[in-house]
């Protein structure tokens, strides 16, 4: 019998905001324990929320991105459990009216592409943090991650196995990281993706029992967790290896299988009611215009500029792309050369992948440096970029430059010229080194003219010798042949 | 000119213990001043706390500190407004009294006690550190002896507050008008509808509120924490029901259930349209007069038509004065939106009960 696996996800997203939801708190990841807490959302009485405009933004935004239909106003709405981790013994969050509803976004695997459906994307606070020490067997309670603001990401049950999963879940960090919603970060916690999972014989159209798994930290226990999950249920329909039941649980990720975390019998009944302190705040049309208008460009529309605008090779651009240090560097970069033909902007955006993806990342990968640190401005490297292209230096003192730029705040022309390694186009006196090195070797220069090609090469050897690599190679180059050809 | 202003203990004074009557606070200092404190403060005004408890959180047994719970009550079936003796609550007659009257027990005793007290339109004051009760009617008014007095306060706290964005920007400022431009409509209770309705709706939503709004005391982070207990279960329970009185219990259990998956469509969902009709009504009749008064029986016990009649403020967030008229009889006052002066123009043409409106 076949089977087909039908899931669909629940991803939470952190919001790339400064400060909390309902605070003013940082909510920046890493500090030390309640480092970042505030009467507010460490849950004191006689406090009140004041709503985030940022996060309401970055809601829009993400709403926006995955062609949702933005809700006109930002309503909150109570979540009632008890546990130490929620200050207040609630967490607000968006029930009657989401951010973001019937939304789509296009995924491809090697199957082909496909459009994955989203019910709904709602703004909600996070939870604090509970650290459990087994030593003394007691609990202590973080809330610096209290309040800290989440999109959850609602799709529909349209996914049938763990590549589109893993498709989709690179496409929301592609599409989300580069708008600048989140940083989309799954070993910190800042996308976190749960599966709903269920299982039916092909062709059937009502669907199996549906569990939910979480705590899932990578991609790649993501996979490993929804091929486990499925196997189980399938035995547990073929072989009646147990009775399923709806349940939500948990991922082992280290022995690789999944456990029961709470079934459905004793569910929390979460007491959902309108918060009315939350007064509406609108979200008049030309405020998501705005929002939409300040998208800067997604990773297909910036493939397809590299590609297309600037020639560059398809797997130059994928790097690029794939980071958003890299690319922002480059549009930087080739932003200087804007006033140019387009033929020209071409062969100085080549040049600028170049420096990017051979000395750059060279220097990076073997320095470990932190990249966002080090960069010198892109302004620089346009102009080391435009004295290699007219001649001034060589490629391999390009390269030097650059790297020097990497290290330190050089003033190129300075270094060029103490280092004395400027070519001159016009080097003064070449004409005579050529005629005195042809009067030398005069009986290998009559060999050009009998065809020897190689002749040349061997001038131009000595030339650039005696010059000490300053004559321009072209001017060499040419120089050279005319002397030759008018023997 | 005022000196000094009375600051019930659910209000927060930076320092001062904030214990909203209740034990379940004992102990507990407030970490920051509430911005109506604040704006005394800056007014030159002394906010100092009430002598007796005027309390947020009604107690039982009664709160720490000599405190006295804003509410003795005897709670039977599924009703918790039978709950006042005969004296009521205590208020400071020497000056004006900030305190929050969710429950309408404050507007009934003002008037007994031949005072007055204002509620100001909902968000006409910030409530940034009162101690939430139950926040959709949460707002704090003032009570106090001498008319003018209770309305220049509120010229003093309020306004816009970013710290409580139900705040509107305009500042309230004294007008001071003849009662003739005022059209009143006046009636004895018997002739508002929707008493009895306003007094299980207010019942409902206060309930479900109040029982969300005390889940944070756990007992752990602040507050009274049981001594008696061996696992965080019991740490819980018995911090919970040591710390809150007959009263929040019973919101607390009620409350859970109202809004439980099982209730809420039958409850506090029809709560939540009823408290828009009344609204509506209630609108609606302002449309045609600046001012409802309604007259009530001072002799009588707090009952369940009280309660109704003194919810209607918290649950239309109206402006409204009680106060009384003579002859055992008090008056609620209700305005339109922001009109806190027509209420001060009509309590100045009565003369604090000398004189006679129809």
């Amino acid at each position: 019998m076949e089977y087909e696996v039908v899931m669909g996800l629940e991803v939470h997203i952190e919001l790339a905001t400064n400060s909390k939801l309902f605070c003013a708190c940082s909510a920046k990841f890493g500090a030390g324990p309640n480092e970042n807490v505030c009467p507010a959302c460490a849950g004191m009485p006689g406090m009140l929320p004041v709503v985030n405009k940022r996060a309401i933004e970055l809601g829009i935004i993400a709403s926006s991105l995955l062609n949702c239909k933005v809700s006109d106003r930002v309503v909150f709405d109570k979540k009632n459990y008890f546990y130490p981790d929620l200050s207040t013994g609630y967490q607000l969050t968006q029930l009657a009216a989401p951010i973001g509803t019937n939304g789509s976004v296009q995924i491809e695997t090697a199957a082909g592409k496909k459009t994955i459906t989203i019910k709904q994307i709602h703004i909600e606070e996070d939870a604090g943090k509970l650290v459990h020490d087994p030593r003394t067997g007691s609990s202590m309670v973080d809330y610096n991650r209290a309040s800290v603001p989440l999109i959850e990401i609602v799709s529909n049950p349209d996914f049938r196995n763990s590549d589109e999963v893993i498709a989709y879940l690179t496409k929301l960090q592609g599409l989300l990281t580069t708008a600048g919603v989140s940083d989309c970060k799954m070993q910190e916690g800042s996308m976190r993706c749960d599966v709903n999972l269920s299982v039916r014989k092909k062709g059937a159209t009502e669907y199996g029992v549906r569990t939910e798994v979480k705590n899932m930290s990578s991609f790649k226990a993501i996979a490993r967790a929804i091929a486990y999950e499925a196997e189980r249920h399938i035995d547990a329909i073929e072989h009646k290896t147990e009775v399923l039941v709806q349940e939500t649980r948990g991922w082992n990720d280290e022995d690789g299988f999944s456990f029961s975390m709470r079934s459905k019998e004793n569910a929390a009944d979460y007491r959902y009611f309108p918060y009315c302190d939350s007064l509406a705040v609108p979200v008049p049309a030309g405020w998501v215009e705005e929002l939409k208008n300040a998208i800067p460009e997604l990773p297909e529309e910036k493939m397809r500029q590299y590609l297309f605008r600037y020639n560059l090779p398809p797997g130059d651009s994928a790097i690029l792309v794939g980071n958003k240090v890299l690319s922002g560097y480059f549009d930087k970069t080739v932003q200087v050369f804007d006033n140019e033909k387009i033929e020209v902007i071409r062969v100085f955006a080549r040049e600028i992948a170049n420096f990017i993806l051979t000395d750059l990342l060279s220097f990076v990968k073997s320095e470990g440096l932190v990249l966002e640190k080090l960069i010198p401005k892109p302004q620089k490297l346009a102009h080391l970029i435009k004295l290699y292209k007219n001649n001034r230096i060589s490629r391999v003192t390009g390269r030097a430059v650059f790297l020097e730029m990497l290290k330190s705040d050089v003033d190129i022309d300075r270094y060029l010229t103490e280092n004395n390694l400027l070519q001159e186009a016009d080097f003064s006196g070449l004409d005579a080194i050529i005629a005195s090195l042809i009067d030398a070797h005069f009986p290998i220069a009559q060999e050009f003219k009998a065809g020897n090609e190689k002749v040349l090469q061997f001038f131009i050897g000595r030339i650039m010798k005696e010059t000490k690599g300053k004559a321009d190679p072209k001017a060499v180059k040419q120089k050279t042949e005319e002397a030759l050809n008018g023997l | 000119m005022i000196k000094s202003v009375y600051i019930s203990n659910d209000i927060m004074v930076k320092g001062l213990p904030a214990t909203a009557g209740s034990k379940a606070l004992a102990g507990f200092a407030a970490p920051f001043s509430a911005t109506t404190v604040e704006r005394l403060r800056a007014a030159g005004i002394e906010a100092k706390h009430t002598p007796v408890g005027v309390a947020g959180f009604p107690s039982d047994p009664p709160a720490v500190g000599g405190a006295r719970p804003v509410c003795d009550l005897q709670v039977t079936e599924f009703s918790f407004y039978d709950f006042l003796d005969d004296n009521g609550i205590a208020l400071p007659q020497d000056a004006p009294t900030l305190c929050n009257d969710y429950c309408g027990a404050h507007k009934f005793f003002a008037a007994k006690n031949r005072m007055v007290y204002l509620h100001p339109t909902y968000g006409r004051v910030s409530r940034f550190g009162l101690i939430q009760a139950v926040s959709s009617m949460d707002q704090i008014g003032i009570a106090g002896k001498d008319v003018t007095q209770v309305f220049r306060t509120l010229e003093i706290i309020s306004g816009r507050d970013e710290r409580d964005i139900a705040t509107f920007d305009e500042k309230y400022k004294i007008e001071e008008y003849d009662v003739a431009e005022i059209p009143a409509v006046i009636g004895s209770t018997s002739t508002y509808p929707f008493l009895d309705t306003a007094a299980a709706v207010h019942f409902i939503l206060s309930a479900a509120e109040f029982s969300n709004n005390v889940s944070r005391y756990d007992g752990v982070k602040f507050g009274c924490r049981s001594k008696n207990y061996k696992s965080l279960e019991q740490l819980y329970l018995n911090s919970r029901g040591e710390g809150f009185g007959t009263f929040i219990k019973t919101a607390v259990i009620a409350g859970t259930a109202l809004l439980s998956k099982d209730y809420y469509a039958d409850y506090y969902e029809k709560a939540l349209r009823l408290r828009r009709h009344i609204k509506n009504e209630t609108e609606s009749l302002l449309g045609k007069y600046a001012v409802i008064a309604l007259t009530f029986d001072i002799h009588k016990e707090f009952d369940f038509e009280s309660a109704g009649l003194f919810s209607l403020p918290a649950l239309t967030g109206l402006p409204a004065l009680s106060l009384y008229n003579g002859d055992g009889q008090g008056l609620l006052l209700i305005a339109r939106p922001r009109a806190e002066n027509d209420l001060l123009a009509m309590a100045l043409a009565l003369n604090m009960g000398d004189g006679e409106v129809d």
